[in-house]
């Protein structure tokens, strides 16, 4: 059945393919972000643009009001705009990570807000939020992104018990690492630190890590994950969370199963050494 | 936000004890940063976060020889519980949630509940000896409840806690 689907922060990355291939599949599917120049080339594949800032309410009244005018109801949101902010604790401003939580966290909600009345209404609808695999586990210099992926998790999970008995479902789902412009966003982040840091000597090997050529063999595609995202929409019974894009698994299952110690020896090991090429792997 | 002055403290004590080549941190997050109950988004949300920052402030501190530890409370005797009943009151009579806050209001306001929470003064044993121990783990799940929660959760999964959750609050 076609499904009325909101997806956030739809210009670039796992949103774009998310979206283009729901569209694909003949959903009606709004893609809402800032960047409407790059929503532009959606609109060809008859994916509608919605111009949006998720941490400006008068932006998601409006999307949802539009939705609702058009449409009549609204199926899924996906709750997928976000970024990651990087960076020692020590030396991240309070007031970055205040923003970090304004978009990954608060702008989410507040879009939550407003449809789970039409949900409710419906008796039916489904929120998926994405998450991280660092929702579940942990790495240095990420704390203010992987806080809010963490927050993100146990709140989808109370959200699950407080609106499954309205008929509404919340999905996580959980990319590892994926090839987006996550990656080099980063290293500009880090690098603006300007080498000065008390930090560097961590630094360092992190953006040695992210500069790596063969990092990209190690990275899912962006359309792989797409399909995990439509999955979470649309399947008649969704899983709880959705792990999905390479090492999501393997490290959640290590910190799960081996617990926190063996994880995080795994972790100092992986950081203090250039990984692996990728052939003595033995994969492709 | 129980999170951003807890930061900003932290960052105003990390540069001393860098130069003293020692120290420790112990945050105060709750049983609720591993596991989940209906009603609690926000209050989850917060100690969630704060899980998973310590985790990252840990690593990030322990080459300054700074030691990272968190406690993990369950049910206490405090004023928390009360207070919580003020605030579920606060929401309107005609909310469409209303059977669920008071299936949680009734579970808390039990007085069977008050009897099978751990007293303060056993929890604050814990706080000393992760503040004070030589070699303190890098959590402590203390009080009623918390430890059984966090491993039915771990050990059989997002499903059983969910229905185990369902049973104990309704």
């Amino acid at each position: 059945m076609s499904k009325v689907v909101l997806i956030t922060g739809a210009s670039s990355g796992l949103g774009r393919e998310a979206a283009l291939l729901l569209g694909e599949q003949g959903h009606t599917v709004y893609a809402g972000a800032r960047r409407m120049d790059r929503l532009a080339e959606l609109a060809d594949h008859g994916v509608h643009a919605v111009e949006m800032d998720v941490s400006v309410g008068a932006d998601n009244e409006r999307a949802v009001d539009r939705i609702i005018e058009a449409e009549g109801r609204i199926d899924v949101l996906i709750n997928n705009a976000g970024f990651g902010l990087y960076g020692p604790i020590e030396e991240v401003p309070i007031d970055e990570a205040r923003y970090q939580f304004e978009v990954n966290l608060f702008g989410l909600a507040h879009l939550t807000q407003l449809v789970l009345p039409h949900m409710r209404a419906q008796g039916s609808g489904r929120i998926v939020n994405v998450s991280s695999m660092v929702g579940r586990v942990f790495m240095p210099l990420s704390a203010w992104y992987l806080a809010t992926k963490h927050a993100l998790e146990g709140w989808s999970d109370c959200l699950r018990l407080e609106t499954a008995p309205f008929g509404i479902q919340v999905v996580l789902i959980e990319p590892g690492s994926i090839r987006t412009e996550f990656g080099g966003l980063i290293g500009g982040q880090l690098r603006r630190l300007g080498g000065a840091s008390a930090y560097q000597a961590q630094i360092d090997p992190f953006l040695r890590m992210l500069d790596d050529p063969d990092a990209g063999f190690r990275q899912t595609e962006a359309r792989a994950l797409a399909k995990v995202y439509a999955t979470a929409a649309t399947a008649r019974r969704p899983r709880r969370r959705y792990v999905a894009g390479k090492q999501g698994r393997s490290t959640i299952l290590t910190r799960r199963w081996l617990g926190d110690a063996v994880y995080e020896f795994m972790l100092r090991h992986a950081f203090r050494r250039p990984m692996p090429p990728r052939t003595r792997r033995g994969t492709g | 936000m129980n999170l951003f002055g807890l930061a900003h403290l932290t960052q105003l004590v990390l540069p001393h004890m860098r130069a003293q080549g020692s120290g420790r941190i112990v945050n105060i997050s709750s049983m609720v940063g591993k596991v989940f109950v209906p009603l609690g988004g926000w209050y989850h949300a917060t100690k969630h976060a704060l899980e998973g920052w310590s985790d990252c402030l840990r690593l990030e501190t322990a080459p300054f020889g700074i030691q990272v530890v968190l406690i993990e409370p369950g049910a206490i005797e405090t004023e928390w519980g009360g207070l919580m009943g003020t605030q579920l009151r606060r929401f309107p009579d005609d909310s469409v949630y209303r059977p669920r806050i008071e299936a949680l209001r009734r579970t808390m306001e039990d007085p069977q509940a008050a009897e099978r929470r751990t007293p303060a003064t056993a929890l604050a044993k814990v706080y000393a000896k992760a503040a004070t121990t030589a070699r303190p783990r890098r959590r402590y799940a203390s009080g009623k409840l918390a430890r059984r929660w966090i491993l039915t959760r771990k050990w059989l999964g997002d499903g059983a806690f969910e229905f185990m959750i369902r049973r104990a609050i309704r």
